[in-house]
């Protein structure tokens, strides 16, 4: 029989434990010990016993000293590099300043871009299975030419979907509120904006959690599901249950409570009403339709699914179910699918989107700037230490000569450089903490410094310092150990001890590249900002200042004649007109038929107007005439359309469209047209935001339409203008909320991320440029030192200052200038992608290029030739005395 | 230098190692304290003990008797030195004195 023996791996631990002097004793008790209980007890047992027996063991009376005399010796080493590291700082105070500075901005920039971007990327995280869940979007292509994105669908989509496709796990529609509605709970109004009527399914779909009460298919459609935010602001902490409200003359129930969206969701809903709501206001006809682009739609697929393969035969049955409608239209369309956390960053393009985006091209621009800003931190850091060297080089030669190997030193180089990232560092967080509040402001965002400096998110900052550290501490150090301690000991030059071996020196280089980077900043910068000025300033074919917009309620349309005339009762006062149709919100798109034409209808954006609305929008004419009272017979057949659809209907000229005939079926009366003549054509006026082209628009009267006032004031005193506008609207609705729009403040808002983006980009191209310019001065102010003897002796031997300076300056001016001749085409071709967003932009031309080349070369200039005129000064007899 | 005092276990660990004599080694002395004072000390407290001691000078060791069961190991073997014994007697010492002090406890 084998003969029972304790466990391996302990025997072997506690030999690699023990020390050399107690081993041979022990192990000998140990067994005997086990033996004994072998016998005595049985193997088992005894295996367990003499792991106990080890275990008591297990003592620092027993153990081996942890490598005798390494830890400790290694820990001083580091302690006098620490010594040297603050020392040499402490000597070289402008060095390490710049160095410093550069580096907490670069940081600083790139944790607030981080912060930033992070946050964007979170979006619409909470959602579970988010890879199965899919908004539906169409791209819709005109007979006009234009292919447009449309997160708006069909209602028969979702039809469609529930009844002939089994893959399709639920599948629920969104139609938004549009104007928002007026709440009134004990008699106190509440102007709500964020409602939609959605089915039940969305809820699921996209995790909203009912907290109270329930929303199902029988929920009481006259009800509504509110936030549990809005809640609290309506009914306080009352209990929810049969609780109601009033909106307009009705009673309305409270079905239930949802609790309150995340910041990071693409969907901002306070309140949702059952879908079967829009029975009130849509027939059942109108909801059969595949023209009437209206409805927001969420799926939820079976897992498993090859979506690609769904969205094909989905894409073939939407086709031959629509096409009959919508040819006659002059249109078609595709669907596509984007899973609902791609909603956020990736719906860019589309046109009447409820979801709150941004574009995936400015998160990306910003953080390839924070990228470039780090880098620019960096190269300075490399750069200005690289330059030290020679400074350092006798401390090198020492340590070399005491018997410091290659790698001992370039661990004290690294470990000095790592422990400026994270002082560099340390300032970061503390600059963060102080400059939360005005970020927030400025990015709308809610971050909290609890949530920031989280044990993990501080483990990974203060390790990639680390590394940022040793990265950075590798060239320096390379350069600085590759001295001949012996040259450097006997007094050699700096040409002796730097081998200059290659063609171009890398700290040039670096300098280059950090102007190169800089430059290309600044110019798109420039650019963006050229852009948006392009894009607040543009004519827009109407007059989009002081021009104001109110909703129209039941007491201000019962009679508009009267409305107006109280309305203008104010000098400042210039123009009233009632609409349906304000360019910068609502506009409704349909078709117009051209019985001479076209067989088809051609698409188009529709204007319900009356008689004074070309002239308070300041519209111009360019053929024929606007609607006027002098003609009988304009409400009931006129119609004035802009020069786009003068183009797009297949008119050569203006004038040759004027009495075309022109037939459009009524929205209120099925199957019933409206037949008329071309009376006017306008000029171009740009009612979308100028990502998109002008589309063909068809102007004509019809009071019943209408659902805004527009009044033109003028340009003095505002504030009284609003104020008599206000009381005049008193006068019809006492409790409702006044809520004027300003018609330019709404385009802004069309503008407002390439406003963030552009002013974002504006202050960290500023911050790069501060970083790649001290980085600059420090280099220069160290290179003219470093030639201060050869100034000295140029100086004696008769050279002028201006000679002196030209000497030192010309140097950095060919850098730039070959810098520039780099950066100007990569900066072009990145700013021309982004331009491709908008239809309406402007032209790259010299005048962007040019004065950012001039700047670049007087930044230079002014800096270098500080230094120079400093270092060609000095007196040659104090310099060279010292030898 | 370490001081020389020392704690209960430590003083019945120096004892033992004088009543074995030459028969004092970590299993020897591990059963005789168990039979004389009824403890199981672990062999981990027993080693420590008895390192502090040799620390401290009262004992002194050697290694002798490799046998089959202990696979070849050699015994390592423990000894009152001269200073062992002299704290010995004059931990007895000190005890009969500071006994004999207390009233109502006769000793023979």
């Amino acid at each position: 029989m084998k003969r029972p023996e304790p466990p391996g791996f302990a025997i072997r631990f506690f030999t690699s434990f023990c020390h050399r002097r107690h081993l041979e004793g022990l192990e000998g008790d140990l067994y005997e010990l086990f033996e004994r209980r072998v016998n005595s007890k049985g193997p088992l047992l005894a295996k367990i016993f003499y792991l106990y027996d080890m275990i008591t063991l297990m003592r620092s009376s027993v153990a081996k000293p942890i490598k005798p005399n390494r830890m400790t010796n290694q820990l001083g080493m580091f302690k006098n590099y620490f010594k040297t590291t603050l020392r040499m700082g402490w000597k070289q105070k402008s060095f390490s300043f710049i160095n410093l500075l550069g580096l907490t901005i670069g940081l600083t920039s790139v944790i607030f871009i981080a912060l930033f971007v992070f946050d964007e990327l979170g979006y619409d995280k909470h959602i579970s299975n988010a890879d199965k869940k899919f908004r539906i979007y169409n791209i819709r292509q005109g007979n006009d030419g234009q292919t447009s994105f449309l997160p708006i669908v069909p209602p028969m989509y979702a039809n469609t979907l529930r009844d002939d496709f089994p893959q399709v796990k639920q599948v629920g529609r969104i139609l938004f509120d549009y104007g928002g509605t007026v709440f009134t709970i004990d008699n106190q109004p509440f102007s709500e904006k964020k409602g939609v009527f959605a089915e039940p399914e969305v809820l699921d779909i996209l995790n909203i959690e009912v907290l109270k009460g329930s929303f199902t298919h029988d929920t009481d459609p006259i009800s509504v599901l509110l936030s549990e935010s809005l809640f609290r602001k309506f009914f306080g902490d009352d209990p929810f249950e049969e609780q109601t409200l009033m909106i307009s003359t009705y009673t309305v129930k409270v079905a239930g409570i949802f609790r309150d969206l995340p910041d990071q969701s693409h969907l901002d809903v306070e309140f949702i009403y059952p879908f079967k709501l829009t029975n009130q206001y849509v027939s059942a006809e109108r909801m059969q339709s595949w023209i009437w682009q209206q409805f927001f739609t969420y799926v939820e697929l079976e897992p498993l699914l090859d979506q690609k393969a769904f969205i094909d035969q989905f894409g073939d049955r939407v086709r031959d179910l629509s096409k009959e409608q919508t040819a006659k239209f002059g249109f078609q369309y595709d669907p596509y699918l984007q899973t609902v956390q791609d909603i956020r960053l990736h719906s860019n393009n589309f046109q009447w989107d409820i979801a709150v985006t941004r574009s995936f091209q400015s998160i990306l621009f910003l953080s390839i700037a924070a990228g470039i800003i780090l880098l620019i931190a960096c190269l300075n850091f490399v750069n200005l230490s690289t330059a030290q060297a020679l400074k350092r080089a006798k401390e090198v030669s020492v340590r070399k000569f005491i018997g410091a190997n290659r790698m001992q030193l370039m661990i004290q180089h690294g470990f000095e450089s790592t422990v400026y990232t994270l002082t560099a560092g340390l300032i970061s967080v503390i600059l963060l903490v102080l400059l939360m509040t005005p970020f927030n402001d400025f990015t709308g965002k809610l971050f909290t410094l609890q949530d920031i400096l989280t044990a993990q998110n501080c483990l990974v900052y203060f390790s990639s310092l680390v590394v940022l550290g040793v990265v950075s501490g590798w060239y320096p150090a390379l350069i600085l150990t590759s001295f001949n301690p012996l040259t450097v000991l006997h007094g050699g030059g700096a040409k002796k001890i730097m081998r200059k071996g290659s063609l171009v020196d890398p700290r040039q280089l670096m300098v280059g590249a950090q102007y190169a980077l800089s430059i290309g900043l600044i110019s798109i910068s420039l650019i963006m900002q050229n852009q948006y000025n392009y894009l607040r300033e543009t004519d827009m074919g109407f007059n989009k200042e002081n021009l104001i917009m109110i909703p129209l309620t039941n007491s201000l349309e019962k009679d508009l004649d009267a409305t107006r005339e109280a309305f203008l009762g104010h000098s400042q006062v210039e123009d009233v007109s009632f609409c349906y149709g304000v360019p910068g919100g609502i506009v409704a798109g349909d078709g117009v038929f051209l019985p001479e034409k076209q067989e088809n209808e051609f698409s188009c954006n529709m204007f319900m107007v009356d008689y004074d609305y070309l002239s308070t929008m300041k519209i111009d004419m360019i053929a024929g005439r606007g609607f006027s009272k002098d003609y009988a017979t304009d409400p009931a057949s006129a119609f004035v359309i802009n020069e786009t659809a003068v183009e797009v209907f297949g008119f050569s000229n203006p004038q040759e469209a004027l009495g075309e005939t022109v037939h459009w079926s009524m929205w209120s009366q099925q199957d019933s047209l409206k037949k008329g003549k071309i009376i006017g054509v306008v000029n171009d006026f740009n009612f979308k935001s100028l990502h998109n082209q002008i589309s063909p628009v068809v102007l004509h009267m019809g009071e019943s339409y209408f659902q805004n006032m527009i009044v033109r004031i003028g340009k003095d005193d505002p504030l009284t203008s609003i104020k008599f506008l206000e009381d005049q609207y008193r006068k019809y609705e006492a409790t409702r909320p006044f809520e004027p729009e300003f018609v330019d403040k709404n385009f802004e808002q069309f503008y407002e991320s390439e406003n963030k983006l552009s002013q974002l980009f504006t202050l960290f191209t500023i911050l790069a440029i501060l970083t790649a310019t001290i980085g600059l001065f420090g280099l220069v102010s160290y290179s003219i030192v470093s030639r201060s003897k050869e100034i000295s002796i140029r100086k004696v031997l008769g050279a002028g200052t201006e000679r002196l300076i030209r000497l030192l300056v010309m140097r950095y001016i060919w850098l730039v200038l070959i810098c520039i001749v780099i950066a100007f085409p990569i900066s072009y071709w990145l700013a021309n992608t982004w331009l491709e967003n908008f239809a309406y932009r402007i032209s790259i031309g010299p005048g962007i290029f040019v004065p950012v080349a001039f700047a670049i070369i007087a930044l230079t200039l002014l800096t270098v030739g500080f230094q120079a005129i400093k270092g060609s000064r000095a007196n040659p007899a104090e310099r060279l005395r010292s030898e | 230098m370490k001081g020389t005092h020392l704690g209960e276990f430590e003083e019945l660990v120096l004892l033992t190692v004088g009543v074995l004599g030459d028969e004092a080694y970590g299993i020897a002395l591990k059963d005789d304290m168990e039979k004389r004072t009824g403890r199981k000390p672990s062999i981990g407290a027993l080693h420590s003990a008895l390192t502090r001691l040799e620390g401290k000078g009262f004992i002194s060791s050697f290694m002798e008797g490799a046998t089959e069961d202990r696979r070849g190991r050699r015994k390592r073997f423990y000894r009152l030195t001269a200073q062992g014994t002299k704290a010995i007697k004059a931990i007895y010492d000190q005890r009969t004195k500071m006994i004999k002090l207390i009233p109502n406890i006769a000793i023979q």
